[in-house]
């Protein structure tokens, strides 16, 4: 059996261009590297990427290995499956990461399962340990109210998807050199059981949520959909979107899409601005990732002023206007 | 007629306060709340909620599979309640700490056990453990393809028509049977059992089977937990003030600034 050896990660394309998380796998990978004394790789799977395999050597990567395939535009469970596979077993990398996104959450869990390994999910942190050749990778679990510290079984490939937002993002330095290896792959269209049919673009606003830089919330204290509308200006404003506690989802003035908590959306923006949201449990474990947290209430003993990093006491009512005229003045 | 396995787990409270959060003195699992009755993990349940509506247009048989140590069958029995065909229960002393590769193995076991079975419906995640393996290394195991993130599920012409949430929006896709689909929240909650039915299941009997039933012996994890232990958090909330909203605004637009570009 081959030796294996290296670090690689998976990069993910959007916009014909590289993933915002790829600098941020970079980091990581990088770091885990340095640990453990190899050497960064990354896999780039799409069409027209010539591009971003250059851009990602920018980042510190030494190996690309590039599939272009017109057939491999959009991510496909089965297609994409199988040339990862292929790909791990002749790199054979110790150590293989993907982001904690829809992709990466799906192809990473069930290549784990295929290449007879684990796969710790989610990790906020990851530290190569030089002696056992084993990565100690950490999860946020129950909810955000534990974390856990993992290995993977020795002599198995060690792999995790890394939570965002998490490693400093790795400046790009396009004087560095790299190698790109291009890397074959014929799909076999008769071979796949399942068929996308359609692809919709921009309509759900969860999934962005998921994502988003900055989340405008709203609780109980909003008081109604059409106050709601305040909020959402401000969220455009911002360049983010807007959330809900499950008390203004269960008043039917929010759709269950955009709630943020255990039984909704897991959140981690940069900034998440807490409305007239008092700070049960429920839903701060949705959103206790937020590298900042501002929260506005009339209450001044509201729990949330224990879990914020920022806070106002007051009526949204009257802040968010002449927070809103500054920003529009901005924009124009 | 189709037939459909739910997975469904059996998880510790989510939403006991968090003064009742325990983890034990090994570091190595948590302490159920005392006093506090286990749940029906959320995810799991919108999971039942899309093989229900299936069957609610069309001839099928619902079958829940749920799988751990010590289950609570009052608990369980809400899935009967809200119109499940039959609750199967896994559990055997052997099922403690099984891991996701152990855990979706003898599921897997127990679905080809059934026998014929169609579609495989589960949570996107275990809303204790959030780790959303499960589903996936079933399917892998059976050697069936899978979707995740479904938030809609129907059966036309022999074949399933999922609507998968992606980043940007969602996709459609067909498959034929069988198939293991995830569900996402966005496919709706448990309907509510009516109080008839809630007494009815009460005299219903449940299957159990231990691992010698399945003919099966427990794998090794691959996956090692070295520790669990509760994040430190920074709670020193700074107050923003002023003597007018406008002064207000002003301090936390300050704030915005230095933490967002726009």
């Amino acid at each position: 059996m081959k030796q294996s050896q290296g670090v690689m990660f998976l990069a993910e394309l959007q916009n014909q261009g590289l993933a915002e998380n790829c600098a941020e796998l970079a980091s990581a990978g990088l770091k885990i590297a340095g640990q453990l004394g190899e050497e960064l790789s990354a896999v780039l799977i799409g069409t027209g990427i010539a591009e971003s395999a250059q851009e990602l050597i920018g980042l510190g990567v030494k190996k690309v290995y590039v599939v272009d395939n017109p057939d491999l535009t959009y991510y496909h469970s089965e297609s994409y499956l199988t040339v990862m596979t292929r790909i791990c077993q002749d790199i054979s990398p110790k150590v293989f990461l993907l982001g904690h996104t829809v992709l990466g959450r799906d192809l990473g869990t069930r290549l784990a399962f295929r290449m007879n390994t684990g796969l710790i999910p989610n990790c906020v942190d990851l530290e190569g340990d030089p002696d056992t050749g084993l990565v100690q990778m950490t999860r946020p679990i129950y909810g955000g109210k534990a974390h856990g510290i993992y290995t993977i079984e020795s002599g198995r490939m060690q792999m995790a998807t890394v939570a965002p937002k998490i490693f400093e993002p790795t400046p790009r330095d396009d004087s560095r050199q790299g190698e790109i290896i291009s890397y074959t792959h014929e799909v076999d269209g008769a071979s796949l059981k399942l068929q996308v049919v359609e692809r919709f673009e921009d309509s759900v606003e969860g999934v962005k949520l998921e994502a988003a830089d900055v989340i405008v919330s709203g609780g109980r204290g909003v008081g109604s959909a059409e106050d709601f509308e305040v909020l959402k200006e401000l969220a455009k404003l911002l360049g983010g979107c807007v959330g809900a506690s499950r008390a203004a989802v269960d008043s039917g003035w929010m759709h269950s899409n955009l709630q943020v908590g255990l039984t909704g959306k897991l959140v981690t923006p940069n900034v998440y601005i807490a409305i007239g949201i008092s700070g049960a449990l429920q839903h701060m474990a949705g959103c206790s990732r937020a590298k900042t947290i501002i929260a506005i209430n009339l209450d001044h003993e509201a729990p949330i002023f224990k879990m914020a990093h920022f806070g106002v006491v007051g009526d949204w009512r009257e802040i968010l206007p002449p927070l809103l005229e500054r920003y529009r003045a901005l924009r124009c | 007629m189709l037939t459909i396995v739910v997975c469904i787990k059996q998880v510790a409270d989510p939403e006991a306060p968090i003064s009742l959060f325990q983890i034990s003195p090994e570091g190595n699992k948590i302490i159920p709340p005392p006093g506090m009755p286990p749940v029906l993990s959320t995810f799991d349940e919108n999971a039942l909620e899309a093989a229900l509506r299936i069957k609610d247009l069309q001839a099928a048989k619902v079958i829940v599979l749920s799988l751990g140590l010590k289950l609570a069958k009052p608990v369980l029995k809400k899935t009967l309640a809200a119109g499940a065909d039959e609750l199967i229960i896994l559990d055997d002393q052997q099922f403690e700490r099984l891991g996701s590769y152990g855990t979706a193995l003898i599921l897997a076991r127990a679905i080809k056990k059934i026998g014929n079975c169609d579609i495989v419906l589960c949570g996107r995640q275990a809303a204790d453990t959030d780790a959303g393996q499960v589903g996936l290394g079933i399917a892998e195991i059976l050697q069936i393809p899978s979707i995740t993130l479904a938030q809609k599920v129907e059966v036309v012409d022999e074949k399933v028509r999922v609507e998968r949430l992606i980043t940007d929006g969602y996709e459609i896709i067909e498959a034929a049977m069988p198939v293991l689909i995830t569900t996402s929240q966005e496919i709706g909650e448990l309907r509510y059992p009516s109080l008839k039915a809630i007494i009815a299941v009460k005299k219903m009997g449940v299957t159990v089977w231990k691992a010698d039933d399945l003919g099966i012996e427990i794998a090794p994890r691959r996956t090692k937990l070295l520790k669990l232990f509760v994040p430190e958090r920074n709670t020193n909330c700074q107050m923003i003030e002023g003597a007018s909203p406008e002064e207000i605004a002003e301090g936390l637009a300050s704030v915005l600034d230095t933490k967002i570009v726009i």
